[in-house]
């Protein structure tokens, strides 16, 4: 028994309506998001995993500070821009779970084991030696995940996934997303995270352990530049029309844009301004991530899922534009008091109902 | 076919597994609001321990959820892409608000859990409030799914080759979220969430009392779970009759398989364990008429019934049992505690070991009654994910392999599961009043 095709086609190359283009970059915005402070989290990970010298402890410690109050939140980036996609694209939704089964799943099972041996490590009441297992489990699996998620990406633009005539997916689970590019994307995503990480926590740290972090940073920019100048030429080969549009159609600017903030935000680490290392490494994740989405533009999995061809009707784009609009009036204050009181100046504060007083 | 299984079996682990977390999710922070304002008006008493501690259980419980919870929006289209095509569209939209109440309770529980030096106490209570209510809001959103895939609204329908199919290009996002089964199925999510919650916390301080360890920290636990669930548990009664009388208008199949009628007529009896029955209760109780006509089995084709009608039965006796036992339980404990203030004590808590045996296993059984009744309304509308349009086994996905990843998210759910208990076990023996008494 076969289902029917509810969509005409969803390789439709017509131009995208309104609702569909907001809809995208609804869900370019929760990436970024969800790349910049998820992604600093997954970092956070791999510094805890590789945490070396006479003040191994301390940098664990500041990452768990750094990460405990705000990665659950950051992590719902994610459980956002899933649901948008599903709800705006369905079809596109659709050919990604039987595309990728593979690294989804390792990217779920390490989001799952990162996330509770994070909260089993801080459950200080537990003995140690548990927790130091958990240190261990928590630090492997932010390892894994955003090296999945990066190949699983890669594999979108791959042109290996194909579709039969009813639009369910006939290539393999182990299409597209191992190729030297799909791989080196992976590498890419890791380095790129290790990177937003190490720079945050400059931020965060003070005196010697700052000068780890910095240090750690300055690394983790040269495996950036290394994984990106390896990973680039194969992009000619491997996606072929991503290549074509970043080199000489509307993405060419962020192969520019998104190699200067990188750049920038080195010599900003070089010379120790380190606030404006960590906007710059953001500027270089977003630009990498528009740069991507307007490479890709107007596919969402190359060749077969357009973004006119997978949406969903306009009205139910149109509600979820809405309710996104309207749940941001509720979602940027709080976002604000969390961050407010965690990594603002609020740190040394009280805070009460009518406002706040310094710590005694 | 094998494929199917995996399938079904990998989905319903992983959400008999994230159930737990889901209920504890809406219905802990209340509890925890409750005790923590008794803290404000009584600063010297034991209800601030007691918001500390289970702040502490919570912050672990939310990670298991929300790690599990991913899984889950993924694994619709790991396991079952042509319900996303079919259904993404239509009633995505309370998934995504689903999104944002879950981004609201993650971001006030971060400012809850490290924030107890950084704010003061009322301020601290506050930033509960906001976690309470979008865990309640959340709960709902799942279930306006959920009832849309018993009584789907919102489209027109299309003829396709193996009956009417959903036109996408007609969804209508609002009219999808008030299927005629959300006014029943929310308020009975809701309220067995408070149940099986209040019912978990007043068995394990019911233990520590059983084992003499009766403190005023103790005493203080089991007293605010009890009044949780002896609150939720009558409205339940009350809650899950109407969804029953619901389930037999929208969903003759369901109701038959759940009540267990075997041949269609009037004058049905009710069916009790061991093949007790009471005679036209079943019929009664519908519309308080014992000449209703109810649809047995005999009269639905297999085509809507799942493989085995009697499961469904089997899983809606033990729900109503779990809550026959936990109403017992809260009558008996209330019962005792007006009796002793008759005697002119004050508020004194029960020492009878029956009742304190009874709240024990309110426990487990509240959590029963949660899973049980997900597998009525779940396993009850097989063979369908949207009833009357798309059946599971056309939902599936065509990639082979799932056997292989069912078995990896078993392992991980034992090995979370294990771990969990072992590590909220030792945060319980960590209170020292918990662990010696006083």
């Amino acid at each position: 028994m076969s289902v029917p095709l509810v969509y005409s086609s969803i390789g439709d190359l017509a131009d995208p309506n309104i609702t569909s283009l907001l809809a995208a970059g609804l869900i370019i915005v929760a990436l970024i998001a969800y790349a910049v402070l998820g992604g600093a989290d997954y970092g956070g990970g791999v510094w805890d995993l590789f945490a070396r010298g006479p003040r191994a402890k301390e940098q664990r410690t500041l990452i768990a500070q750094a990460m405990g109050p705000v990665w659950e939140a950051n992590h719902i980036w994610l459980i956002f821009a899933v649901v948008v996609l599903f709800t705006c694209f369905p079809a596109a939704f659709a050919v990604v779970g039987e595309a990728l089964p593979v690294p989804i799943s390792i990217a779920l099972i390490g989001i799952s084991l990162r996330g509770a041996a994070f909260a089993f490590r801080a459950s200080y009441w537990a003995p140690s030696a548990f927790r130091d297992r958990m240190g261990t489990i928590f630090g492997v699996a932010s390892l894994i995940t955003p090296f999945g998620m990066g190949a699983a990406l890669a594999a979108l633009a791959s042109g290996d996934i194909t579709l039969n005539s009813a639009g369910v997916v006939d290539s393999s689970v182990w299409a597209g997303w191992l190729t030297p590019f799909a791989l080196g994307v992976g590498a890419l995503a890791l380095s790129l995270v290790a990177y937003l990480a190490a720079t945050f926590l400059c931020l965060e740290a003070e005196g010697k352990l700052r000068e780890d972090f910095r240090q750690r940073a300055l690394g983790a920019a040269v495996a950036v530049g290394i994984t990106a100048t390896i990973t680039l030429p194969l992009a000619s080969d491997a996606v072929p029309s991503l290549w074509v549009s970043l080199t000489q159609g509307v993405a060419r600017p962020f192969l520019v844009i998104a190699p200067t903030f990188g750049v920038a935000s080195l010599v900003a680490l070089y010379v120790r301004q380190h606030r404006l290392a960590a906007v710059a490494a953001v500027g270089q994740t977003a630009a990498i991530l528009v740069g991507w989405g307007a490479a890709s533009y107007p596919y969402l999995i190359f060749p077969t899922v357009t973004l006119s061809g997978a949406a969903a009707a306009p009205q139910v784009q149109l509600a979820i534009l809405v309710g996104a609009g309207a749940g941001l009036l509720v979602l940027v204050p709080s976002l604000w008091l969390l961050f407010s009181l965690f990594k603002g100046k609020m740190p040394g504060m009280v805070v009460s109902p009518k406002g706040a007083r310094p710590r005694r | 076919m094998d494929e199917l299984l995996f399938a079904r079996a990998q989905m319903g682990l992983s959400l008999i597994f994230h159930i737990v977390f889901s209920v504890l999710g809406m219905a802990l922070p209340v509890l925890i609001v409750g005790v923590e304002w008794k803290s404000l008006r009584d600063p010297k008493g034991p209800w601030l321990a007691l918001a500390r501690t289970w702040s502490k259980a919570m912050a672990v419980l939310f990670v298991i959820g929300a790690v599990s919870g991913t899984a889950l929006s993924m694994e619709f289209g790991l396991l079952w892409p042509t319900f996303m095509r079919q259904a993404g569209g239509v009633i995505g939209l309370p998934f995504a608000l689903e999104g944002y109440a879950f981004f609201v309770e993650a971001i006030f529980l971060g400012i809850y859990v490290y924030g107890w030096d950084r704010l003061t106490p009322r301020a601290h209570w506050l930033v509960g409030i906001p976690i309470a209510i979008s865990g309640m809001v959340s709960g709902a959103f799942i279930t306006i799914v959920n009832a849309w895939m018993n009584a789907p609204v919102g489209f027109e329908t299309i003829a396709g080759p193996n009956g009417p199919t959903i036109d996408q290009s007609s969804a209508d996002p609002i009219s999808a979220m008030l299927s005629p089964m959300v006014i029943t199925q929310v308020p009975h999510v809701m309220l067995s969430a408070l149940v099986a919650v209040g019912g978990g916390v007043a068995a394990v301080y019911a233990w520590a009392w059983l084992k003499n360890r009766t403190s005023a920290y103790n005493r203080a636990g089991m007293l605010a779970g009890t009044v949780m669930f002896s609150i939720a548990i009558p409205l339940q009664f009350i809650s899950g009759h109407l969804s029953t009388v619901k389930i037999y208008d929208e969903q003759p199949s369901k109701f038959a398989a759940a009540e267990g009628i075997l041949e269609t007529g009037p004058n049905q009896p009710l069916h009790l364990p061991f093949g007790l029955e009471i005679p036209g209760l079943t019929s009664f109780l519908i519309n308080f008429d014992t000449s209703t006509v109810v649809t047995g089995l005999n009269d639905i084709p297999s085509t809507d019934l799942p493989e085995k009608p009697e499961l469904v039965h089997l899983a809606f006796q033990l729900m109503v049992g779990s809550g026959l036992l936990m109403m017992a339980a809260a009558a008996l404990f209330w019962a005792s505690v007006l009796r002793r203030r008759r005697a002119g004590k004050r508020l004194e808590l029960p020492t009878n070991r029956l009742i304190l045996w009874l709240l024990v296993l309110s426990g487990p059984a509240g959590f029963l009654a949660v899973e049980t009744g997900w597998m009525v309304t779940e396993y009850g509308r097989q063979p369908w994910v949207i009833r009357g349009f798309l059946t599971t086994a056309d939902a599936v996905t065509k990639q082979p392999g799932i056997a292989g990843t069912f078995i990896a998210f078993m392992v991980l759910y034992a090995a979370l599961g294990i771990v969990l208990i072992w590590v909220l076990l030792r945060l319980r023996t960590e209170h020292p009043d918990t662990r010696m008494g006083a």
